[in-house]
């Protein structure tokens, strides 16, 4: 699995920790030139923090202990702070999840926009807002004239949204990292923006790293899909596998218990299906993090160190102790 | 019932002279004691800025807000104190909303020691049973939101509104950023809170799917006007306004060739008509007003 094979983006065995506490626990993925992978899983499970390791971003106190991080054969867990700067909106795009933390609030959206363009492109003012203007319009920013010189706590939180997502692909970046991007987006503006990055990857084969909590999305718009766990990758296969065959009893929860306007009108006293049982506190205790929530569990389970998981002829990696449960039911 | 919470003609607008413009344009909705309302709209359609509004982080241009009869804007001293502790929000943005310095411990203590909880004991029971039904482990108690996950944090927003057992909430999105899981989670403790409590919910979201599992009735906003309102199933089952019908196509993931935002809305006649499939002549003259077509379902269209 190296560039050779095609690959862009190869995180082998990573592992980040706080002290005292492992967040992530030997996190493998990687994505190909052009390709879509979406990270999906439990609210604090290590989307974000796999997101941020990638780019250096770890918040303080937070620290890279383990892992290689290979973009185009780089390890970029080893890369200078200069290097990271120079790869990060350039080959690499970056949109947080929250977009007040990737914006200036006291700087007008176009200056913000014009500054990271101009870093990392020879371009003149006027031609950055030229094309800072054509983003906004791209990302189906309304009237981005007057929004151009607005304050970011002037927009609305989907119009913050679209403007981080534009400044991101602004230097046209190999890879671009978009953590929740249409959380706060209605439908129809959702749809125009994942299109948009679609015809992204399609014309300038840019691959995308995609967290989301939407499963439509994932089922719509990824290639291939990565669950994690408490810190760990549960589950790893190709998108129509993943949804035709879930393997790991987390993602089955995870499926059964989605909401979306196509499910059956519920009556309002009913109660939405949810995984019982809390998250499991950190990562790194040993045996799967999912044994106490789980119906299938055995005294196995909670028992086995580092349980490494299975990979099946499809490539579908599950990090359950149980084989294939789907194939015997 | 009773009325808890009456708009009425609301007006907003934000900036000034030529810069001046208008967000809500007559907007007029209620929510009755034990009543969950939902509104939905597009992304910038002013969702938040009424949210802000009731809560009087917005300024009133025109109109009123009503709460149990008495006009906001005419509260001072302990009854709009009182209007704080019983009308509470959970805002669309948690980080921004979070004071990036306290503990989520300290950001949940803070209501109750300014509404004069004095027993320390107390206020930790408190805590710790809020943290624990919003589902935030003990452990994260201590933490600083820039320390927590999204969903994490959004889960704090969530316990500081509902820890001075408010009246009404106003949720601003407030599970848009949560995975499913804990989608259902949150949705299931606020259906509970509403049953053992009455509490009632102004529950924003650009999500039908999530809107209309919790709301008894649902307002359809689109470029600051209403545009349709119905009862959830009639409003599901019967939409009529041509904006309700395609934004209830597109979250059936059906392809619409919508494209929103551009051109903006025209001010005058129908805001929709530039994207409206059915328009017409009268459309561009004349502004459809919400009618009644049985039932309490209305909707703004001259097809309507
Ligand atoms: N700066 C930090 N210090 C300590 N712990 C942190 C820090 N940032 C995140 N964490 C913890 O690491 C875990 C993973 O966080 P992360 O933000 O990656 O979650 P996530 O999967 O993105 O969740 P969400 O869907 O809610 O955004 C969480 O339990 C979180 O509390
Ligand atoms: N403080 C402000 N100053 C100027 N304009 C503002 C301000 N706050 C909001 N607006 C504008 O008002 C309009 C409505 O914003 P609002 O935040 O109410 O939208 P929304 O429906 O909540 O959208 P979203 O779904 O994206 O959160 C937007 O065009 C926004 O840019
Ligand atoms: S009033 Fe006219 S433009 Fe507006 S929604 Fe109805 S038919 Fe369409
Ligand atoms: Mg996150
Ligand atoms: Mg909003």
């Amino acid at each position: 699995m190296t560039a050779a094979s095609g690959e862009l983006l190869v995180i082998r065995d990573l592992v980040v920790e706080r002290p005292g506490v492992r967040l992530l626990d030997s996190v493998a993925l990687s994505i190909g030139k052009g390709e879509t992978l979406s990270l999906v899983g439990e609210s604090g499970c290590g989307k974000s923090l796999s997101a941020l390791a990638i780019l250096g971003l770890l918040p303080e106190g937070v620290r890279h202990a383990r892992g290689e991080i290979l973009f185009e054969d780089e390890d970029l867990a080893r890369a200078s702070p200069r290097r990271l700067r120079q790869i990060r909106g350039k080959s690499i795009g970056l949109v947080m999840q929250d977009p007040m933390s990737s914006l200036d609030p006291v700087l007008q959206i176009g200056a913000q926009m014009e500054e990271a363009i101009r870093t990392h492109l020879p371009l003149s003012a006027r031609q950055a807002r030229g094309r800072a203007l054509e983003l906004l319009d791209l990302a189906g920013v309304p009237e981005p004239l007057r929004r151009y010189g607005q304050y970011p706590h002037q927009l609305s939180g989907g119009l913050r949204q679209r403007v981080s997502i534009a400044t991101a692909i602004s230097c046209t970046p190999r890879l671009l990292i978009a953590d929740e991007p249409t959380t706060a987006l209605d439908v129809t503006t959702q749809v125009q923006v994942l299109d948009l990055l679609d015809r992204l990857r399609r014309e300038l084969s840019m691959a995308l790293l995609l967290i989301t909590h939407d499963l439509s999305i994932v089922a719509r718009r990824a290639d291939k899909v990565c669950v994690m766990y408490a810190g760990r990758v549960v589950e790893r296969a190709g998108v129509d596998d993943f949804f035709a065959h879930p393997r790991h009893p987390y993602s089955k929860g995870l499926l059964h218990s989605s909401l979306g306007a196509g499910t059956p009108l519920h009556h309002r006293f009913d109660r939405l299906p949810e995984i019982t049982g809390s998250i499991a506190s950190a990562a790194g205790q040993s045996g799967c993090p999912f044994a106490p929530r789980c119906d299938q569990a055995e005294a196995a389970c909670g028992k086995t160190l580092s349980w490494p998981g299975t990979t099946d002829s499809r490539d579908h990696f599950s990090a359950c102790l149980h084989p294939n449960p789907e194939e015997s039911a | 019932m009773n009325t808890l919470l009456e708009i009425e003609d609301l007006h907003v607008a934000y900036g000034l002279g030529s810069k001046r413009r208008s967000v809500l344009d007559g907007v007029s909705l209620t929510v009755d004691e034990g009543e969950t309302v939902g509104v939905i709209g597009e992304s910038g359609c002013g969702k938040s800025t009424l949210a802000k509004t009731i809560v009087g982080l917005a300024k009133i241009g025109g109109g009123s807000v009503c709460y149990r009869g008495t006009d906001v804007r005419t509260l001072s001293g302990p009854s709009l104190k009182e209007y704080g502790r019983r009308v509470q929000m959970v805002f669309q943005n948690s980080l921004a909303s979070l004071n990036p310095r306290k503990t989520v411990f300290q950001t949940l203590e803070t209501p109750l020691i300014v509404h004069g909880e004095r027993d320390r004991r107390s206020r930790r029971r408190r805590i710790e049973d809020i943290a624990d039904r919003v589902g935030l482990p003990n452990a994260m108690l201590q933490r600083r939101p820039h320390e927590l996950s999204g969903g994490q944090r959004q889960r704090v927003g969530i316990g500081r509104a509902l820890i001075l057992n408010p009246q009404l909430v106003i949720c601003d999105e407030p599970v848009s950023a949560l995975d499913v899981s804990i989608q259902a989670q949150i949705l299931n403790l606020l259906s509970d809170l509403r049953r053992e409590q009455g509490l009632s919910y102004l529950f924003i979201s650009h999500d039908l799917g999530v809107v209309r599992f919790i709301a008894d009735r649902i307002f359809v906003i689109f470029a600051g006007r209403i545009i349709e309102t119905a009862d959830y199933q009639d409003l599901w089952r019967d939409p009529r306004h041509p904006y309700t019908r395609l934004l209830l196509a597109a979250s059936l993931g059906e392809s619409t060739p919508d494209r929103p935002g551009s051109p903006p809305p025209p001010s005058t006649g129908c805001r929709f008509r530039h994207r409206c499939p059915f328009a017409f002549g009268l459309c561009a003259e004349e502004t459809p007003v919400l009618r009644d077509i049985g039932g309490g379902h209305r909707t703004a269209c001259h097809l309507g």
